[in-house]
């Protein structure tokens, strides 16, 4: 292990910068047969409701140039279910375990932190930009008053260092992050899925039952970068980067603009071994410089010459 | 499990449909039913690795039955010998192989031929096969000769009448109650109207199909209701027992 991949986030230290992101590698059973998941810097589960829920009909996810959208309508086993047979293989892995919760109402949030209290966790992250379901979700995230009283109860009740997934619909991004993070949220996480839709154009209808639908992959990533670097230039809460990462070029673009963790999320999908491969790089690279130190470093090189 | 793989030929057999062969090394053993992902271009368009179930595997080479549908099978059909691939396999559940004795038929409706036709390779001797295919019009004898060679009956039908009967499949099969398994692939409908009419579920082997993200069981893409509780088709299936879906 190098050290010089170690970094602090808020109460947390992780071995490195690198996590697998919610709801694409379910609770670690399926990567774990590539690589083992304690090499990881971090790990956030699927999120979890606090009953089982079925998610969205088929079809869920749609092809696009460079992205994916999905629809899968937060499917996940349910609390219970996720405490007895998800945690026991979870709490083995020696490494920050995030579980990602959502809920249809705050009541149920609050009753999900407060079933995860005593558990072996790292910590919460609250996942209030899940584009694809009736309740919750994004409407919270969207919502400045709840988005808050929200947060606050989550840490207050987890006792547990908390981060909140955003939504890139929440449009005005300072506000936003400045409100999280009074609300005592360790880090923000930028961004879920970016709404988006796609026509049949042979059935003549919509793809998804839905409409919209939430894209992922490369095609998103300078998106969600520009908005990393506005957070990094006006706000002091820490960044978890999340959007299009697929390689080791990724993950430093995103560091250099301010993130001081990333999510990888979609290239799972395309790469089970992403994870390792990017680790394995970050190592080569870092032999002499500390990753730390390059935390939102592109803001001092801005050639300003107009 | 990811592994590079290289082409051996790729070739058009018929309009639109090509029959993929990889060097099977880094050998993979992989059973009639299961699948691979193959990812096209070492680009990010398309993104996502495609599905294909096993055609035929000997200790030497894999080979692959697919029609060129989308952008990603055309790409696919441009590669050349010598041209490396990137595969994840094997994946997913197979077919259980019948006993010696058992009389057995297999259904294959299109492209569902594709591990059927592995299926028919492994079969124990003894086992009495009876085969119906179907098409939407004609297609080159390279696609069934395999099943007319190795079953003891065989139909053949196509929707247009070019070759063999007229009409679908399933209007050719009159008594299923006498088989001991009956194994199936092909268009929804006709597994559908099958499932239904099999009275026994048990003795059902279907193989499912849905638009695919991952292959593993990670993304969650491809569902298919269950009797219980979703199945996921990657890992669930893609070849489930007659008794775990439910097409109501």
């Amino acid at each position: 292990m190098n050290s010089n991949l170690k970094i602090q986030v808020g109460s947390l230290v992780f071995k490195n910068p690198i996590l697998l992101a919610s709801g694409t590698s379910g609770f670690g059973k399926e990567i774990s047969q590539f690589y083992p998941l304690e090499i990881l810097g971090g790990f956030v589960t699927k999120s979890i409701t606090l009953k089982p829920k079925k998610g969205n009909p088929p079809p869920r996810i749609w092809e696009t140039y460079c992205g994916l959208l999905n629809s899968i309508g937060l499917e996940n086993p349910g609390l219970e279910e996720f405490i007895y047979y998800e945690m026991p293989f979870l709490e083995k892995i020696n490494t920050n375990i995030f579980v990602s919760i959502a809920g249809e109402s705050i009541k149920e949030y609050q009753e999900l932190a407060k079933n995860l209290k005593n558990l072996n966790i790292s910590g919460i992250e609250i996942n209030l930009s899940c584009p694809n379901v009736d309740r919750g979700g994004i409407q919270f995230g969207l919502d400045p008053d709840i988005l808050y009283e929200l947060t606050k109860s989550i840490v207050k009740i987890s006792q547990k260092p908390v981060w909140v997934k955003l939504s890139p619909e929440v449009g005005k991004i300072i506000p936003v992050v400045n409100l999280v993070k009074d609300a005592g949220a360790e880090a923000v996480v930028i961004f879920n899925t970016f709404l988006g839709l796609a026509i049949d154009w042979k059935e003549r209808k919509p793809v998804f039952k839905r409409i919209f639908a939430g894209l992922s992959g490369p095609a998103i990533k300078p998106l969600v970068l520009r908005y990393i670097w506005e957070v990094y230039e006006k706000s002091s809460i820490p960044i978890i980067g999340c959007g299009g990462i697929m390689e080791f070029g990724d993950v430093m673009e995103y560091i250099l603009a301010g993130a001081s963790l990333v999510e990888i999320g979609t290239a799972n999908f395309i790469n089970p071994n992403i994870g390792k491969e990017i680790i394995l790089e970050l190592e080569n690279y870092f032999k002499e410089e500390r990753i730390e130190d390059l935390v939102g470093l592109a803001h001092k090189r801005k050639e300003v010459s107009l | 499990m990811f592994r590079e793989f290289e082409i051996v030929k790729n070739i058009s057999i018929d309009k639109d449909i090509f029959v993929l062969k990889l060097k099977n090394e880094p050998y993979i053993k992989g059973l009639p039913g299961q699948f691979a992902m193959i990812r096209i271009n070492n680009s990010y368009d398309p993104l996502l690795l495609r599905p294909f179930s096993f055609y035929k595997i000997s200790s030497d080479t894999i080979e692959f039955l697919y029609q060129v549908k989308g952008k990603g099978t055309y790409l696919l059909s441009k590669k050349r010998e010598r041209d490396r691939l990137r595969i994840l396999a094997p994946l997913g559940t197979n077919f259980p192989l019948p006993e010696k004795n058992e009389k057995i038929t297999i259904i294959g409706g299109g492209m569902g031929i594709a591990p059927l036709s592995f299926l028919l390779d492994l079969l124990p001797e003894g086992v009495k096969i009876y085969s119906f295919i179907g098409f939407y019009t004609k297609v080159s004898k390279k696609l069934w000769k395999n099943f007319e060679e190795r079953s003891d009956y065989f139909l053949i039908t196509t929707e247009d009448g070019s070759i063999g009967e007229r009409g679908k499949i399933l209007d050719f099969i009159e008594n299923l109650e006498e088989f001991n398994r009956i194994y199936a692939c092909g268009p929804i409908s006709m597994l559908k109207e099958l499932w239904k009419r099999v009275e026994d579920k048990s003795k059902l082997y279907i193989s499912l199909e849905e638009r695919m993200g991952c292959g593993i069981g990670i993304c969650l893409g491809c569902i298919f209701p269950g009797k219980e509780r979703n199945l996921h088709i990657c890992k669930d299936g893609p070849v489930v027992s007659g008794v775990e879906v439910n097409f109501e």
